[in-house]
């Protein structure tokens, strides 16, 4: 004879069955329906192709002005064949982000290298928590919904 | 007219006809706003959970992968939906002291709840499920009331299949706490 499992209670389900059945109300369907016409489009699966191009041109954007941040002042300090005036009138509007940017390190007293390490870590981090939160969130939802 | 399953009206809904979309809500609605109910308690709420539950399935159809049926999926999205609602607003229920939920006889909880009329029985049966947490809500709802398998249930929950079983076990022996409780209640 096959026995119950402890889990399983054919009483129980008896009675529980007699409960009345809880029913959407009406006009459900057209509340929904309403909702979905105005929901944005339906998630798509992954980048789109412009959407990926985005991403990797910010990504080399991102990437190139934080190793110029880094290596000028290395540049200026270690090189004194290079000329800053030189440098200024081929770049001039970068030149004068990075002394202005200098310029701010000085008057609060902190070494330039230092200073600019110090603000690109911070940023970089920020980036990272914010990514981490995104992809953590993106990976939750896709795991509810992968099935 | 003719019923369709439920992958025809998913690959109209993501070929572009979101009108294709309604059908699945008629054949479901019931069935969700039953469960999220049944977590949440308040019947706006629920009306406004299981809509939202519906606009997110909507948006998302393309991420199911179709490896568990459809209203399975819907499950998944309603129960963790109804779960973050009452986490979030905090709705804590009475619970019994594990210690004290082996002191009764099932079959005298039986015989007690048997010699009742069939009102008294929906009611004592309605005040005992008011006593379980939402979790243990929900599997009451789809094990008994939805009659789902425990791989099913496992899958809507993210429980383990051994969980699932643990916890209705342990729902079992609560329900007859509670009810002797209520019923030694209305005798004296």
């Amino acid at each position: 004879m096959n026995e119950i499992p402890v889990y399983k209670d054919p009483f129980l389900r008896e009675i529980i069955h007699t409960m009345e059945d809880k029913k959407a109300p009406d006009g459900f369907v057209f509340s929904v329906m309403r909702a979905v016409e105005q929901s944005p489009a339906m998630h798509r699966q992954g980048f789109s192709g412009e959407q990926l191009l985005s991403v990797i041109l910010l990504g080399v954007a991102a990437s190139v002005s934080i190793l110029f941040v880094l290596f000028i002042p290395m540049i200026f300090n270690t090189l004194p064949e290079v000329n800053g005036h030189n440098i200024a009138a081929i770049l001039p509007i970068i030149t004068k982000v990075f002394f202005s940017l200098q310029g701010m390190m000085e008057a609060v007293r902190v070494p330039a290298l230092f200073g600019v390490s110090v603000a690109v870590i911070l940023l970089l981090t920020g980036i990272d928590v914010l990514f981490r939160s995104g992809i953590h969130s993106r990976r939750q939802s896709d795991k509810l919904l992968a099935i | 007219m003719t019923q369709q399953a439920d992958t025809f009206y998913i690959d109209q809904v993501i070929a572009g006809n979101s009108a294709a979309y309604a059908p699945l809500v008629e054949r479901y609605r019931h069935m969700v706003y039953s469960l999220v109910v049944r977590i949440v308690h308040t019947e706006a709420v629920a009306e406004e959970i299981s809509q939202d539950v519906f606009v997110k399935a909507y948006q998302s159809l393309q991420g199911f992968q179709r490896k568990a049926q459809f209203s399975t999926w819907l499950y998944r999205i309603a129960y963790n939906a109804s779960i973050s609602y009452t986490r979030k607003h905090k709705q804590e229920m009475s619970s019994i002291d594990d210690r004290v939920i082996n002191n009764y006889s099932e079959s005298e909880v039986q015989d007690n709840v048997m010699g009742l009329s069939e009102e008294e029985q929906k009611k004592v049966i309605a005040g005992a499920l008011e006593t379980l947490n939402e979790t243990d809500r929900a599997l009451v709802e789809l094990f008994y009331l939805r009659d789902k398998r425990v791989e099913e249930i496992a899958v809507i929950t993210g429980l383990t299949q051994s969980n699932v079983k643990v916890k209705l076990h342990r729902i079992r022996k609560r329900l007859y706490c509670t009810i002797e409780k209520m019923l030694e209640m209305e005798m004296t």
